[in-house]
């Protein structure tokens, strides 16, 4: 079955995404290992964080693929930003031996998951799906991580309260 | 302990409340292998063995008469905080299951639970971690990402006056830079050359106190009132 691209009635509409990486050989990993997916098209690419808010306010992908560093080049407002800009952009982080606490700073900003670098081949393809399809993509050492979050935060809200 | 061959003494106690005999039973047999397991089958009965055994685990069936919801969960919790509580469902459903680990519990997961997964789950929450189905994380994110998000607003400190220093003119560059303009493409669009886009720019990084582009573009979208300028200064323009 060949990739249609929308006015063919009966055939979904691709899954866009749109690549953030500071380094070319990470964008190209990322093209490559896309490409040849069905349903999946890479509408765009972003060097730096500036071009990932204007390229995703631009093409509204689906999918933002955002390397952790570049999240993070701005203090905690890169993610905040891309979601007003783009409400419906589901944002993946790629991270690379990155430790917890920083990752989980880029999910209370509004990730739906990360993915490390090593892990990239096997895994990038299903993660945008997962995504895209409205799942988180976390491991679950995670979750209680978040959960911890989440409860000192509600303990807070309820103190302020 | 008699009767309990091949269990190290020391396993972590596993209370199982439920009124219902075939799912306390289905419990005890996933569980009785690695834990010893006590059973209780209704409120009263689980505070007291809350409070006098101390319990590892917790295997909460939602349903148990008198238990009054997420309100109930965290009374129960108190009765013994170091207690992992596993809430167990008639039906898994995504509210439901937000409310019960707000409440403290640290898994959830349907009634129906085949053995094999709910000995897994109970490991995994003993060990520290959380066990709840794979529907409820985004759920669980958006939540945390929501709070997070209402925190940062309410920090002090936030209110910026910087705003009504830069001009009407300026606040047009800001829009269309944040709007993800170059240089060339303001220049235009404004009728002017760019080296006056870019000395507006200096300007602006100067007035606001920012070092650059993705500075001012961040700054302009945290500020969202930023693409209307305030009632009397300057025309509106969006």
């Amino acid at each position: 079955m060949a990739a249609k691209t929308g006015h063919h009635g009966n055939a979904m509409p691709p899954i866009t995404v749109v690549v953030a990486e500071r380094q070319k050989a990470d964008r190209a990993a990322c093209l490559r290992l896309l490409g040849p997916e069905e349903g999946i098209r890479v509408v765009g690419e972003a060097r730096s964080a500036l071009e990932a808010i204007t390229s995703a306010a631009r093409l509204r992908p689906r999918i933002l693929l955002l390397d952790l560093v570049l999240a993070r080049a701005s203090g905690t407002s890169l993610i905040p930003a891309l979601r007003l800009r783009s409400p419906q952009t589901k944002v993946i982080l790629l991270t690379e031996g990155a430790s917890e606490a920083r990752t989980l700073e880029a999910l209370c900003h509004g990730a739906r998951g990360y993915l490390d670098r090593s892990v990239l081949a096997r895994f990038l393809p299903r993660a945008v799906r997962v995504v895209d399809a409205g799942e988180a993509w976390v491991p679950r050492k995670m979750v209680s991580r978040i959960m911890d979050r989440l409860a000192g935060l509600t303990a807070w809200g309820m103190k302020t309260a | 302990m008699p009767g309990n061959a091949g269990r190290n003494e020391s396993s972590p106690l596993v209370l199982v409340a439920s009124s219902l005999a075939g799912l306390r039973k289905r419990c005890r047999q996933a569980l009785e292998r690695g834990h010893p397991v006590h059973e209780v089958t209704e409120r009263g009965e689980l505070e007291r063995s809350m409070v006098n055994r101390r319990p590892a685990a917790l295997l909460l069936d939602l349903a148990l008469p008198n238990l009054g919801g997420p309100g109930g969960i965290a009374a129960i919790q108190k009765l013994c905080s170091a207690t992992k509580i596993i809430t167990l469902t008639t039906a898994p459903d995504e509210r439901e299951g937000i409310a019960v680990l707000k409440a403290g519990a640290r898994g959830y997961c349907d009634r129906e639970i085949d053995g094999p997964l709910l000995e897994k789950a109970t490991a995994v929450v003993l060990k520290g971690e959380i066990w709840v189905g794979r529907k409820l994380i985004p759920h669980l994110l958006e939540e945390l990402t929501a709070l997070t998000q209402q925190r940062l607003r309410e920090a002090p400190g936030k209110s910026d006056d910087r705003l009504e220093r830069v001009t009407p003119r300026e606040r047009q560059i800001v829009d269309l830079l944040s709007a993800g303009a170059s240089n060339k493409e303001i220049a235009r669009r404004l009728n002017v050359t760019e080296r006056t886009v870019k000395a507006h720019l200096t300007a602006i990084f100067r007035k606001l106190g920012l070092a650059g582009r993705l500075q001012l573009a961040l700054f302009a979208l945290e500020h969202g009132r930023f693409t209307r300028p305030p009632d009397g200064i300057g025309p509106r323009f969006n």
